[in-house]
């Protein structure tokens, strides 16, 4: 049933003795089957080995180990507010940065961007997020870190989906975009993206390169659309 | 045989002898308007058990999380759908699962003439609420407590089976959306002409007063969701009209899944296999 398309209701898989399934976003239990709820390609997540489906949305709903691009929307004495898409707004610890101590933490700002880790998802809470990285121990002050504030650049939204691609290892347009313009990217598994750049006309063909990339399914042609839109610079 | 302009929607129509009554000495002819002709068609061309030509289209409204249109034959809606999100209002939350809020509202120019009703009158309410009922039935959203989902319809054309639309075309804006759901919600009309039963009633067969059944249900294992009549319907009829509702589910359903598949294919035909 990999790979194939499925409508809410349909039965992706049966449940057999001794063997443990997992299921993710998209998928029910309803008895002994496993139901789709979504319309999308069942796909199989060989890191986590679960079973989950693909479908187009735009509506973030938060898990845990995803990274995310949010906005602040408050601030308080020990916490941040901040909104990342999700039904509702998570909670940034004022702590949670790589070294930070009470006389020593980073001071954001509302309206500020943050790249940061989703910590706690599930229906009951409120959403929370850290800016502590496990495997790059690069202290905030720095501003090396790799979950910090993003600063400059330009932010747009899309469709999840796309952010996944993007993410992917064979993700062809950054590469070629790479091949042309040194740029920074920062990819919100909330399908907001945060592109960087020297000049702010190159931020903006990056931009439209990777809103057109969306719809072109043909290396060649990406490369063409990409050489057309920097010829204009 | 009379052959006369209907005034009300223009169609050239058969006037035809129904019945010849005699009381106290006098002799009428009881004459109708020809709804089914001898051969089979009705005012429109279409046969008993046809529906009218649908379109629809997913994704038109880039603001929202999910957005569709429906047109079933000059029938026309779309939809909206928002969430699920944070709640408006904290009293209206639900500790265990999400809300469903709809909004239902016929254009102005939706008719032949003019309206000019307030947004909130009774009927447009009354649609809302049948709406948000079924939705509400469909969706699983014990996923989301505390959270709200918020559903808007305009139908921007009138002619008949305006709730049955609106109900198709919101099924489509939460498939687009991406809200869990158990299976698609497919909606028709069935009503009763001349003792014919009828799938999809537009507004000249309304015109003919017998009885319209507004029917929704889940395309997979024909279960009824919905029902809603606002005539009288003798018992010995109303399983034929049900059976004549779900058939008509059956064709919209073939149409919505058709679409939905383009759809999809279409957004990720240029994905290649993740492997993540």
């Amino acid at each position: 049933m990999i790979d194939l398309l499925v409508f809410p209701g349909d039965v992706v898989t049966t449940s057999k003795k001794n063997e443990k399934t997992r299921i993710s976003s998209g998928l029910i239990q309803n008895g002994d089957n496993i139901q789709s709820s979504k319309v999308g390609f069942v796909r199989k997540d060989l890191r986590k080995k679960c079973l989950w489906i693909d479908n187009h949305q735009n509506r973030y709903i938060p898990s845990v180990e995803d990274t995310v691009i949010g906005v602040i929307t408050e601030r308080h004495s020990f916490q941040y507010k901040i909104n990342i898409g999700a039904p509702r707004d998570a909670i940034l610890d004022a702590l949670s940065f790589e070294g930070a101590t009470k006389r020593n933490k980073p001071n954001l700002q509302v309206g500020d961007l943050v790249y940061c880790r989703v910590v706690v998802a599930n229906k009951h809470m409120e959403p929370e997020v850290s800016c502590i990285s496990l495997h790059f121990k690069k202290e905030w002050m720095t501003g090396e870190a790799l979950f910090t504030r993003l600063e400059d650049g330009y932010v747009f939204e899309c469709s999840l989906e796309f952010a996944r691609k993007l993410l992917s290892d064979d993700c062809f347009i950054l590469n070629c975009l790479g091949k042309y313009i040194p740029f920074e990217i920062a990819i919100g598994l909330n399908g907001r993206i945060w592109v960087k750049s020297s000049r702010i006309v190159l931020t903006i063909v990056i931009t439209n390169c990777l809103l057109n990339s969306q719809h072109i399914n043909n290396n060649k042609r990406m490369e063409q659309m990409v050489r057309i839109l920097l010829d204009r610079v | 045989n009379l052959i006369v302009r209907c005034d009300v929607c223009g169609l050239i129509v058969i006037w035809r002898k129904k019945s010849i009554e005699s009381r106290g000495g006098e002799t009428a002819i009881r004459i109708g308007m020809e709804y089914i002709s001898e051969t089979g068609l009705r005012l429109d061309g279409r046969r008993v058990l046809e529906s009218r030509n649908i379109f629809c289209e997913i994704g038109i409204n880039p603001k929202s999380d999910g957005s569709a249109r429906f047109e079933i034959g000059n029938t026309k809606c779309i939809a909206s759908v928002y969430g699920p999100r944070e709640a408006r209002y904290h009293r209206d939350t639900i500790h265990d699962r999400a809300i469903v809020k709809c909004e239902f509202n016929s254009v102005h120019f939706s008719q032949s003439t003019r309206t000019t009703s307030r947004k909130n009158d009774r009927r447009s309410n009354d649609s809302a609420e049948i709406i948000r009922e079924t939705v509400e039935s469909v969706l699983l959203l014990h996923l989301y407590p505390r959270s709200q989902i918020d559903i808007s319809v305009e139908v921007l054309q009138s002619d008949g089976g305006e709730l049955a639309a609106a109900i198709n075309c919101v099924s489509l804006a939460l498939i687009d959306s991406g809200c869990p759901m158990k299976d698609f919600i497919c909606a028709s009309t069935s009503g009763l002409i001349d003792n014919t039963p009828l799938i999809d009633i537009n507004y000249a067969e309304r015109g003919a007063n017998g009885p319209v059944l507004l029917i929704a249900a889940l395309p997979k294992s024909q279960k009824i969701i919905t029902m809603q009549m606002e005539h009288k319907l003798e018992l010995k009829n109303l399983d034929r009209c049900i059976e004549l509702g779900l058939q008509g589910v059956s064709q919209v359903y073939e149409i919505l899944q058709e679409t939905v598949r383009k759809n999809a294919l279409q957004k990720f035909q240029s994905r290649e296999q993740l492997g993540v």
